[in-house]
């Protein structure tokens, strides 16, 4: 099975690193050397990590860190996870088999399929200062430090936090123990009764606030984002 | 002017308008933390912000006491509250402080004081009716809330 970061780059359409990064003047590419990656596996052509980023210290998270004789080295995949700026800041995920930038609609539809089908990875970006693709796990939601599990149970709790949302409760609302009496009082009476059976539905996010960024990035208005 | 109903049955009424019911303890703690918003001293405690002070007033006297007729010491001297005027009020409130699993209820003041609160604030505003203003009548405050 291919690895995730190689599912992900494939389906970005297998573009190069973005070697300009924010530099203002004309960046040469560097020459790869024959090599084995050190995040992926995969033999080809490599960088060494030095070539790619600096700011990427932590080795020990590069699974075949110890692979290459020459020295760690990163594949095009990997460099080009590791270089997309655009990915730390702004959610992504695969639509229609295209690895792009998503909208809030889009990212609850990504959301929807990565329950069942676990090729999706959205990556939702929280402080928008971490690397999130290179992590890529099957099955899983990326955010700032970790890839989150997904599967129904948390399309069902995507669902309630959505129609909470609609009934008027804000996002600081719906990460509060208790649903707030004044958002309460303005509800109908069996919209009252309905969000007073499903508020607990979401402790278990309220207790791994991740979860509740990710659904509040979904379920925004575009022009937010 | 109207006598309000007994807690018991005003608590019950808003229940079964919110199609909840609760587990023994629950109620317990939601039957005493009505009794207190029922004989708090109103001419100081009510208005802007009460309900937060309740809150804190509830989850501070879990602090102050290991038992339920404690916590109710603790509420009388925060917030001025005393022996229900209703003969059913003082019959629940002396079955409830006797209760049987007190750390059970005391827990739930403690970890669940805001929706214990939004409970009996539910059901207070089911009988009165949601009112946007304070009413200026000090009288009237005193029999209404």
């Amino acid at each position: 099975m291919t690895h995730p970061v190689v599912h992900l780059w494939e389906a970005a359409g297998r573009p190069e690193p973005n070697w300009q990064g924010k530099a203002r003047r004309p960046v040469t590419p560097p020459e790869p050397r024959d090599g084995v990656c050190a995040l992926t596996g995969e033999p080809g052509p490599v960088w060494p990590l030095n070539k790619i980023t600096t700011t990427l210290t932590t080795l020990d998270r590069f699974r075949h860190r110890d692979a290459d004789p020459q020295g760690l080295a990163l594949g095009p995949a990997a460099a080009w996870a590791i270089r997309h700026r655009a990915a730390m800041q702004h959610p992504h995920a695969i639509v229609d088999g295209t690895h792009r930038q998503v909208t809030p609609p889009e990212l609850y539809q990504a959301l929807e399929q990565a329950a069942t089908c676990p090729d999706v990875m959205p990556t939702v970006p929280i402080s928008r200062q971490k690397h999130v693709l290179p992590w890529a796990r099957w099955g899983h939601v990326g955010v700032d430090d970790e890839w989150l599990p997904w599967d129904r149970t948390h399309l069902d709790r995507l669902g309630i936090y959505r129609a909470l949302r609609r009934l008027g409760f804000g996002e600081a609302a719906i990460a509060e123990p208790t649903p707030r009496h004044q958002i309460l009082a303005r509800l109908d009476r069996a919209d009252r009764i309905w969000v007073l059976t499903h508020w607990g539905d979401l402790n278990r996010w309220r207790h791994h606030p991740a979860y509740l960024e990710v659904a509040a990035r979904a379920t925004r208005q575009p022009k937010e984002t | 002017m109207t006598r309000r109903p007994p807690v018991a049955e005003l608590l019950d009424t808003s229940a079964a308008e919110l199609e909840i019911t609760d587990p023994p303890a629950e109620r317990a703690a939601i039957t005493l933390v009505a009794l207190a918003h029922a004989t708090r001293d109103q001419a100081t405690w009510g208005g802007l912000g009460y309900w937060d002070q309740l809150a804190a007033r509830v989850l501070l006297g879990t602090y102050r006491a290991d038992s339920l007729p404690g916590w109710w010491e603790q509420m009388c001297r925060a917030m001025g509250c005393g022996q229900p005027s209703l003969a059913a009020d003082r019959q629940t409130l002396a079955a409830t402080l006797a209760y049987p699993d007190p750390r059970a209820v005391l827990d739930t003041l403690a970890t669940h004081t805001d929706a214990v609160c939004l409970r009996v604030r539910l059901a207070w505003e089911h009988h009165y009716g949601a009112r946007q203003t304070p009413d200026p009548d000090p009288t009237n405050q005193e029999t209404l809330l």
